[in-house]
């Protein structure tokens, strides 16, 4: 089970890596919403500290959504979505090798946008509370994420749809997520912000789980 | 209110229905008589709120029909049959339909209570966010026409959507107390509700679940209908093939 | 009561309430003709092809 999940996880890496496209254009976007962000709010005016991570977490989404969008897009387009599940391999696991994927990804264009961000928003004290705020946060968004990426991938308006089904299950990891970083860059005192990473630990394990048990019902037929 | 059209032959075979409709407009009638001419007015708040008894069991039939949802898409993947299909969509339908007007008489009495139209009130946004869960629902259901795969993806999203609203409270709910509370009187946390109050919003949560499920049986017997339709289109290709 | 804004606030309620009610009812039963005009009228193709 967990060996055939990594198998997917291992191609999709390995073509990912060898090719790049999604993973660039990801960092780019979310790069690109910071400094949108820059313009659309004047940051002379208001108090940063407040705004930034608001603005941190409408990038990773849109980023998200950008590669979630391409999850199930390469077998589609090819085919393969009925290879891969003609091999002999529980559907679950290939449900569980694509959210490992979607994580890795996310994190990887994080890990890449958040230097930028703490450059271009002059932030000078974030702590390692970013860590599990990162992490928490995104695997709640890649958890229902690569379910509905799945179905939104079979419908005519594929690249609408994942937003418009995502978005707003996802408003309690945002607040979660927004107000977690908050912690990290110290406008949000310790005891207040413990509340907000139990929810996420709450909703990242009910969403991996139920996911996981239904993921089976999106590739029938 | 109209009675719906029901071919001739078939009248007989709903008659259970043409009760609960009759049954749903006096139980209405009597919600209309209580709240304008039973229900003292409020003390503080004046006429407006009078709002609360059709405020109040929209926003209780706006959560009865996505827990149908809930309910009925679980069936649907268990026993796969179109019926339990056909439930969630219908119910879906309606719900949208009362969380809309859950949300538009909360504004319209919200003015008169907090002095705004809209405040980010735990309770509120939760209905919001409801609100664009469901209506996303529908959307993909009108995107991908009707086959089984629609009614297994509406299914996820159905019960997806419904094991968040817990979640989605709780953490609307710590995300506005973090802030300061406005001074209002909350919705629905009124100390003591007078007794006579409460027997008109007990009339009408009556009055509008009969509502609902009248409702219900009208919105699923077009899906029938639908369903009836696309067997004659199958049944004409087959003469035609011959 | 007319300059009390609590009157129009419960008229628009109450007003808006039974125009989505009515309003929800009609559009059902208008779909509900429509499609019985289409079983009609496919039922009575089926019987030509079928002669």
């Amino acid at each position: 089970m967990i060996a055939k999940a990594a198998l997917i996880l291992e191609k999709d890496l390995r073509t990912e890596l060898r090719a790049k496209d999604i993973l660039t254009a990801m960092a780019y976007f979310s790069l690109l919403v910071l400094i949108i962000f820059n313009f659309a709010i004047d940051l002379r005016e208001v108090s940063v500290d407040a705004v930034a991570p608001g603005i941190l977490w409408v990038s990773f989404a849109f980023a998200g959504v950008l590669g979630l969008n391409r999850t199930f897009v390469r077998e589609q387009e090819r085919n393969a979505i009925e290879g891969l599940m003609l091999c002999p391999v529980d559907r679950s696991a290939i449900y569980l090798g694509k959210f490992i994927g979607n994580v890795l990804f996310m994190l990887i264009v994080e890990a890449l946008t958040v230097p930028l961000f703490i450059l271009l928003f002059n932030l000078s004290a974030v702590g390692f509370g970013l860590v599990p705020a990162l992490m928490l946060g995104t695997i709640g968004f890649a958890s229902i994420g690569t379910l509905f990426a799945a179905l939104a991938v079979n419908t005519r308006t594929r690249e609408v749809m994942l937003p418009v089904l995502l978005f707003p299950v996802l408003v309690p990891i945002v607040i979660a997520a927004v107000k977690a970083t908050g912690f990290a860059i110290g406008t949000i005192s310790p005891d207040l912000a413990i509340p907000w990473l139990n929810l996420m630990i709450v909703f990242d394990l009910v969403f991996v789980v139920v996911s996981y048990l239904i993921f089976g019902y999106v590739l029938e037929e | 209110m109209a009675q719906l059209v029901v071919p001739r032959e078939r009248a007989r075979r709903f008659a259970p229905w043409s009760v609960v409709g009759w049954l749903t407009i006096l139980l209405m009638g009597l919600t209309m008589f209580g709240a304008f001419i039973y229900a003292p007015t409020d003390r503080f708040q004046g006429i407006a709120q009078r709002i609360f008894y059709i405020h109040v069991p929209s926003a209780w039939l706006a959560y009865l029909a996505v827990f149908v949802v809930f309910i009925a898409s679980i069936l649907y993947l268990v026993r796969r049959s179109g019926f339990w299909d056909r439930v969630a969509l219908s119910s879906a339908e309606l719900g949208v339909v009362f969380t809309t007007l859950a949300l538009v008489t909360g504004s319209l009495w919200g003015r008169q209570v907090w002095g705004a139209w809209w405040v980010w009130d735990a309770r509120l946004t939760t209905t919001l966010v409801l609100w664009l869960i469901y209506v996303g629902y529908l959307m993909l259901r009108s995107t991908m026409g009707d086959s089984p795969r629609t009614a297994r993806f509406a299914a996820i999203v159905g019960i997806i959507g419904f094991i968040d609203v817990p979640i989605i409270h709780q953490s609307v709910n710590w995300w506005r107390t973090q802030h300061p509370t406005p001074i209002v009187v909350t919705p629905g946390e009124n100390p003591a509700l007078p007794p006579s109050m409460l027997l008109v919003l007990i009339v009408a949560v009556i009055a509008f679940s009969a509502l609902y499920f009248w409702l219900l049986n009208a919105r699923y017997r077009l899906e029938t209908q639908r369903e009836r339709i696309a067997e004659l289109r199958r049944e004409l290709q087959g003469a035609a093939d011959v | 009561m007319f300059d009390n804004p609590g009157f129009w606030l419960l008229f628009a309620a109450y007003t808006i309430l039974w125009l989505v009610i009515g309003g929800y009812v009609f559009t059902l039963n208008r779909r509900q003709r429509d499609l019985e005009r289409e079983v009609e009228s496919l039922s009575q193709q089926l019987r030509r092809s079928t002669e």
